[in-house]
């Protein structure tokens, strides 16, 4: 009796040692995953989603209550005034924002800083009718940039656009999608809207390390609230 | 430890493996949205005898009737309001009645994904009713915008409206309808209205057509007589459309090679799983030979 429990005691402690090492081994190797699930989840966002997957995130889809708005005359749109800082509580981002203008070959020009996002000035300014849109990078050549958490951005998410007026303006995030580069969906991005909308363009997917580029682009639609 | 104990051992470990790797997966998809509204309705009143209603709207999915419009009068027309898609009914009661009243109008909008909708009502009082125009969301031919016609003026009944100097907009369009849209060079423009019922009865107004802009333009009775016309901005869409995609990213988070370091990290946490699985056999099998 007295042996076999001399023999057991360090062979129980072997065991433990080995399942501890296992476990810490499997947890290390599912949170390098997990990681990387972060990192990519974005290549595999947009496209039309399963519908059955959140009923959580969602704002309510009831038509029921639809506010009760003021009729107004004519249109009297409100006075354009430049935007200067964008701010999305929920990911964490704040930044103040840049001119965009069309670069000579007609993309669209891009901030000339990492972590600062930009407000394309040929497009609408935002809280007015139509499309306006802020671009940022995801990344820079050495690490996370303004829009590197984009992609955790879910329907229903506030972002707040400062004026120069001193103005804040609250939009709410319609969906977020990711698009390859050689489908960019312009019309959806640029094209006529009859409320004030908001885009928030970032890369997205597969980085060509031949051409230095992403080959998708991540794109979020919101709208004024 | 028997081998029991070993397998039970075992199992709990490979479950818990399951549950951790399996989490990475599942979480992405549970960030997918949903689209909660898909469509635009925005209210009008074009009834030049008619007083201020409240507008009300009955999802015919779900049957609660809202307040939508309060206090809507004659050339009113509402903002759009972002709306699921799908049919609803549209009652008009006059502005401060209960909504337990009957409503002096009522008719059905059924609002399609992607498009947008003007519910008015049109016509006199006698001879009130309700329509649905669909509104044009598609982009203009580069460097202009959409003009159209809402002829709501019954005192001008058939009229022409053409831009100074430039392109007609309708040549006659009868009171209580909406013509095609129009394009137009972008810029500024004085739109003149003319009537033929009423050859004395003319009016004007300037408008800034923006390129990718669509504008409706209400004819209306006066209120001391004539013929007014107010400008409408229906949507706009950024003037300049940059060509292609947009390039934002340096690629500093990408991973490196990263389908290689994927396989090599999966290899070493099998071979660890392996090797202590081998580590747990042989400590059981030095057991066996001293049992009873």
């Amino acid at each position: 009796m007295t042996a076999r429990g001399r023999h057991r005691r360090p062979r129980r402690r072997r065991s433990i040692a080995a399942s501890t090492a296992l476990v810490l081994c499997l947890i290390a190797v599912s949170g390098y995953f997990r990681l990387r699930a972060d990192r990519t989840d974005a290549l595999s966002r947009g496209a039309p989603v399963p519908s059955s997957s959140t009923t959580s995130s969602s704002p309510s889809t009831s038509p029921k209550i639809i506010g009760v708005a003021t009729a107004t005359g004519a249109s009297t749109p409100r006075t354009a005034t430049t935007p200067v800082h964008l701010t999305i509580p929920s990911i964490g981002v704040s930044t103040d924002l840049e001119s965009l203008k069309l670069l000579a070959n007609g993309a669209l020009q891009t901030p000339s800083q990492w972590d600062v996002a930009g407000w394309y000035t040929g497009g609408v300014v935002p809280g007015q009718i139509g499309p306006a849109v802020i671009a940022g990078h995801v990344d820079s050549t050495r690490g996370p940039a303004v829009f590197y958490r984009l992609h955790a951005l879910v329907a229903g998410a506030t972002i707040l656009v400062a004026e120069q007026s001193g103005t804040v303006l609250s939009f709410v995030v319609d969906r977020v999608q990711v698009y390859p580069k050689d489908h960019f969906p312009t019309t959806t991005v640029y094209g006529p809207a009859p409320i004030a909308e908001l885009r928030l363009i970032t890369c997205a997917g597969e980085f060509d390390r031949r051409t230095g580029n992403y080959l998708s682009n991540l794109v979020v639609l919101a709208h004024l609230t | 430890m028997n081998a029991a104990r070993i397998a039970r051992r075992l199992s709990a470990m490979a479950v818990a493996f399951v549950a951790l790797t399996a989490v990475p997966v599942l979480t992405p998809a549970s960030a997918s949205t949903p689209v909660a509204t898909d469509a635009f309705l925005r209210g009008a009143h074009f009834s030049p005898d008619t007083a201020s209603v409240d507008v009300y709207l009955t999802a015919f999915s779900g049957g609660t009737t809202n307040l939508w419009l309060s206090g809507v009068g004659y050339g009113d027309v509402s903002a759009y309001r972002p709306i699921t898609s799908g049919t609803y009914a549209v009652s008009m009661r006059p502005h401060g009645a209960s909504a337990s009243n009957p409503p002096v109008l009522t008719w059905t909008v059924n609002l399609r994904p992607g498009s947008a909708y003007t519910a008015a009502a049109v016509g006199m009082s006698n001879q009130l009713r309700g329509v649905v125009v669909a509104d044009t969301l598609k982009a203009p031919p580069a460097g202009s915008g959409l003009v159209r016609v809402i002829q709501a003026s019954s005192r001008a009944g058939h009229v022409a409206v053409r831009a100074q100097d430039g392109p007609v907009l309708t040549a006659d369009t009868a009171f209580g309808s909406t013509t095609d849209y129009v394009a137009v060079p972008s810029g500024r423009w004085t739109l003149n209205a003319q009537s033929s019922t009423q050859p004395t009865l003319a009016g004007h107004v300037g408008v800034t057509v923006g390129s990718a802009s669509i504008t409706s333009v209400v004819l209306l009775d006066g209120r001391a007589g004539g013929l007014v016309l107010r400008t409408v901005l229906d949507a706009a869409g950024a003037g300049g459309v940059p060509s292609g995609s947009v390039l934002a990213g340096g690629g500093g988070t990408a991973p490196h090679q990263g389908a290689a370091a994927d396989r090599l990290v999966a290899w070493a946490g099998l071979g660890c799983a392996a090797l202590v699985f081998l580590w747990g056999i042989r400590s059981r099998r030095r057991v066996s030979p001293s049992r009873p």
